[in-house]
């Protein structure tokens, strides 16, 4: 494995890279950083692919985007297309949860011709008035009146995470996901609230998989298969006892994910052929 | 909550044979009932029509519906909970019906078939000690699984022994004052609470349905449980009784599922309720640990 530090947008940006082959860029949740992707990572390399773990800017070892925290997911999409370009990642899949879900269909609707294929998880394309409000998140910015934040995050992490996950690992889940800036995720969730992608989706230039967990709370699924229905290449799975965060819930996640990758390739191969 | 209407009671006092017919102590806190559909057929539909005076065509020609069926009285289908009721043995020593508040949430259709799910909220038992007070939180749902009203409605249930156990009942018995006295006791000896309420000076409300206790906590130590304290409560956490029976005898506390669920409501200083985050799970284990302690004496 290696560790990097490359200049995306103007800024330092902390890169994992392991393997060698089909090129994987995988995206991580609102506010955590590659950590996310640790069991994962050196199981899909030994798979034959190069996989290509960053911390979005402003999370983990990477460096503040130069704007300050962001509050738009397109702009996170054009620092990951940047950073692919960087890279000399030629055709690949892009893997994301969450924001990283929503992040990766950005990509989807504005690069899919060059890219291998998506695997969207726990995103649905839309805006989220549901769960959170705009305003509610502007208040939660300001740090005094935002108490507790670490506890809430470790039980609301709890509380997403699937039935079928053993209580000792969501419990690591749970504590690694307390180390977070709340101001860089409260603005990812502001970005995660507003985005809206449903009306392109149609464009969608690549084979597509979105997945979601059933015990995601974050989510219904309802929206997501409306979503998949809406890309025209597209499949859809839901994961019965997972949560929002099935890269860290589920055991083997990385031969599930190759699976689906080779799925998605062979589908890409027939459309080109 | 998982438990089901099949199951025996729990407890048969004596070596008499085990009465089919459940009395006041076999209502159980946390304990779900449900059964066979019923499908209200235009028969029965008409029948109600003739005996209730309602006539409406609404009820009797046909309704607002694309297909145009009638829709069947509100009041039949809250009756209906009552046929069930008796249906499933249950009311064998039932000695009257008490508040009973009954939501009409969507229209049940001639030829529907609907289920009722009741969930025991609450018990009480009288101060005569020969029966007691039970709380019952009723979904109806028709064949599609949509819920069409919803309803909580209180019964008194003849108790198989006049004896006092309330002592031993306690665990289950929110949210009387008793119950809130014995969990601030419990709270004194979870160390969880008391390192999270450590900084703190101020007074925890719970209300269930409209029946607020509280608990007034000074660095750690619970001073005084009760329904008022002099300055009031800093925040007070809400919900329906049903909310708050599957919480506290649930398999699991599910309390930040059921807050993203918004199954409770906070008045008073929403800042202290978050920063209360870790002290509040700590006080539903505590009470969850009480719950299960029923029966064990």
């Amino acid at each position: 494995m290696r560790a990097d530090y490359v200049e995306v947008g103007g800024t330092r940006a902390f890169v994992l890279e392991e393997g060698e082959g089909q090129p994987v860029l995988c995206l991580h949740t609102a506010g955590q950083n590659g950590v996310q992707w640790r069991e994962v990572q050196p199981r899909l390399a030994e798979l034959g692919y190069r996989v290509v773990v960053p911390d979005l800017p402003g999370h983990g070892r990477s460096e503040p985007a130069a704007g300050g925290p962001v509050r738009d997911l397109g702009v996170y999409a054009q620092w990951c297309e940047e950073l692919m370009d960087r890279l000399g990642m030629d055709r690949p899949f892009v893997v994301g949860c969450s924001i990283g879900g929503a992040i990766t269909l950005q990509l989807a609707v504005r690069r899919g011709a060059r890219l291998a294929g998506a695997v969207a998880m726990a995103a649905h394309g839309g805006t989220d008035s549901a769960m959170l409000s705009v305003r509610g998140l502007e208040r939660e910015l300001v740090d005094s009146a935002a108490p507790s934040r670490s506890d809430r995050t470790y039980f609301g992490t709890l509380a997403v995470v699937g039935r079928r996950v053993a209580a000792e690992r969501a419990e690591l889940i749970a504590r690694m996901h307390r180390r977070e800036d709340p101001e860089i995720s409260t603005s990812d969730l502001i970005g995660w609230a507003t985005h809206d992608v449903l009306a392109t989706l149609d464009g969608v230039a690549c084979p597509t998989h979105l997945v979601v967990g059933d015990d995601d709370l974050w989510l219904d699924p309802a929206d997501v298969r409306r979503a998949a229905d809406l890309i025209p290449d597209s499949r859809y799975t839901l994961l019965e006892g997972i949560g929002h965060y099935p890269m860290e819930e589920v055991e083997g996640f990385a031969d599930v994910l190759h699976g689906w990758l080779g799925e998605l390739g062979a589908r890409e191969s027939r459309g080109a052929a | 909550m998982v438990s089901s209407t099949t199951e025996a009671p729990r407890e048969a006092s004596g070596s008499a044979p085990r009465p089919e017919a459940p009395y006041f102590e076999d209502f159980e806190v946390g304990r779900v009932y449900t059964g066979p559909a019923r499908t209200f057929s235009a028969a029965v539909v008409a029948a109600f029509a003739e005996v209730s005076g309602d006539q409406a065509a609404l009820h009797t020609d046909g309704g607002p519906s694309a297909d145009a069926r009638p829709v069947v009285h509100g009041p039949l289908g809250l009756a209906g909970f009552f046929g069930w009721h008796h249906d499933r043995g249950l009311s064998v020593h039932v000695e009257a019906a008490f508040d009973t508040h009954w939501d009409f949430v969507a229209p049940i259709h001639v030829g529907d078939s609907v289920t009722y799910e009741m969930t025991v909220t609450r018990t009480r038992r009288t101060s005569a000690l020969r029966n007691g007070v039970v709380g019952r939180h009723v979904v109806v749902r028709n064949q599609h699984g949509e819920t069409v009203q919803v309803g909580r409605t209180a019964a008194l249930v003849t108790a198989r022994d006049a004896v006092d156990d309330r002592a031993a009942r306690l665990g289950r018995a929110f949210p009387s004052v008793e119950w809130v006295r014995a969990l601030a006791t419990r709270l004194g000896d979870s160390a969880a609470f008391t390192r999270a309420t450590s900084t703190w000076d101020g007074t925890i409300g719970l209300r269930f349905g409209s029946d607020p206790v509280l608990l007034r906590v000074y660095r750690g130590r619970v001073l005084e449980a009760g329904t008022r304290t002099p300055d009031g409560p800093t925040f007070v956490l809400s919900a329906p009784d049903v909310v708050w029976a599957g919480l506290l005898t649930g398999p699991r506390n599910d309390f930040t599922r059921r807050t993203l669920r918004d199954e409770f409501e906070v008045e008073g200083s929403a800042y202290e309720y978050l920063r209360l985050t870790a002290a509040i799970v700590a006080l539903v284990d505590e009470a969850r640990a009480f719950a299960r302690t029923e029966g064990t004496r």
